[in-house]
């Protein structure tokens, strides 16, 4: 690294920082090392002038996502690696009932705020109507989504009328 | 007409191969593995010890002992593991995110469902410098849609370098 001259208080020594430039075009890879998609920008928050998120194009969804520093568990040059499996990800997962029955694709995820918290999935199949699964419906999130013994939705066709 | 039953035992909850054939086969995670194509007994005792997985044409078939098995429903087996053999082909980072290879087979501890080692080939455009890392299970930090290290890459290498010249 070139030697630099330091001009500096409390702030972390030049050797103990990194440049954010380099961090472009990186990969940032979710908790169980999904690829989530390569960096767009880094953002500063202009009055502390810390690091506050990275814009990260997801390819897989077709959007840019802005991560904010909180779900990051480790920053290189090579990528960053979350301490989070991004829910919005969820799209496009097949969702399988209790009984291994395949009843649709996650069409959008419903979520706490602008959080990683899932509150629910939207579900559509064939020849339903979408609808809502809450997330106290679902057993477990990870290639697929697979729904509780006592989940027992309605499915409702596109023939039918919605009340 | 209810059959008669000459077993001594009510087999009223019992399930047949019919249950269990021709089923997709579904793991923890929710993956679709595959399909039951046979189901293994023991001919001394006649126990069921486990099923046998169709995985496609071009892959070679898998064998899931009895107690790898959670529950057989109405539309699918489910498993109450991973299969470690899946992770063939999924892609190797260290600790920074680097990427340090491919899986390119899996030891397992005899037919047990943990993991002893990855082989894993590290990846270079230069094809005569590829070469096969092995990974112990100790340093598999996470295993999800890939792998992830504890360690760095160059903290890998240093250790297989010393565990070469440990046994030199």
């Amino acid at each position: 690294m070139k030697n630099v001259l330091q001009v500096k208080q409390h702030e972390r020594a030049f050797e103990n920082t990194i440049t954010l430039d380099k961090l472009k075009g990186k990969h940032v890879i979710s908790h169980g090392g999904h690829v989530i998609g390569r960096i767009e920008n880094v953002r500063i928050n202009p009055l502390t002038f810390s690091l506050e998120g990275v814009v990260v194009r997801c390819e897989s969804i077709g959007e840019s996502v802005y991560i904010g520093k909180n779900y990051f568990k480790s920053l290189s040059y090579e990528s960053i690696i979350l301490k989070i499996e991004l829910v919005l990800l969820l799209k496009g997962k097949t969702v399988i009932n209790f009984n291994g029955k395949i009843i649709g694709k996650v069409i959008d995820v419903v979520r706490k705020g602008t959080t990683n918290n899932l509150q629910g999935i939207i579900v559509k199949s064939l020849w339903s109507k979408p609808f809502t699964i809450t997330r106290s419906a679902i057993k477990l999130v990870g290639k697929n989504i697979v729904l509780k013994s006592g989940y027992n939705a309605q499915k409702k066709y596109f023939w039918q009328k919605s009340i | 007409m209810p059959k008669k039953n000459i077993s001594g035992r009510s087999l009223s909850e019992a399930i047949t191969s019919e249950d269990i054939l021709g089923k997709e086969v579904i793991d923890i995670d929710g993956d679709f593995i595959g399909i039951a194509e046979k189901v293994l007994i023991n001919p001394k005792n006649f126990n069921s010890l486990g099923i046998s997985i169709d995985k496609g044409f071009f892959k070679r078939g898998l064998t899931i002992g009895k107690g790898y098995i959670e529950r057989v429903t109405s539309h699918a087996i489910f498993l109450k593991i991973n299969v470690p053999y899946l992770l063939k082909g999924k892609i190797v980072f260290d600790k920074d995110g680097k990427k340090v290879g491919v899986v390119s087979s899996i030891d397992l501890h005899g037919a047990q469902n943990r993991i002893k080692e990855l082989h894993v080939k590290s990846q270079t455009s230069l094809p005569l410098l590829k070469k096969e890392i092995v990974i112990p299970n100790k340093i598999i930090r996470n295993i999800g849609d890939n792998v992830i290290l504890k360690l760095t890459r160059e903290q890998v290498m240093k250790r297989l370098g010393e565990k070469r010249l440990e046994s030199a």
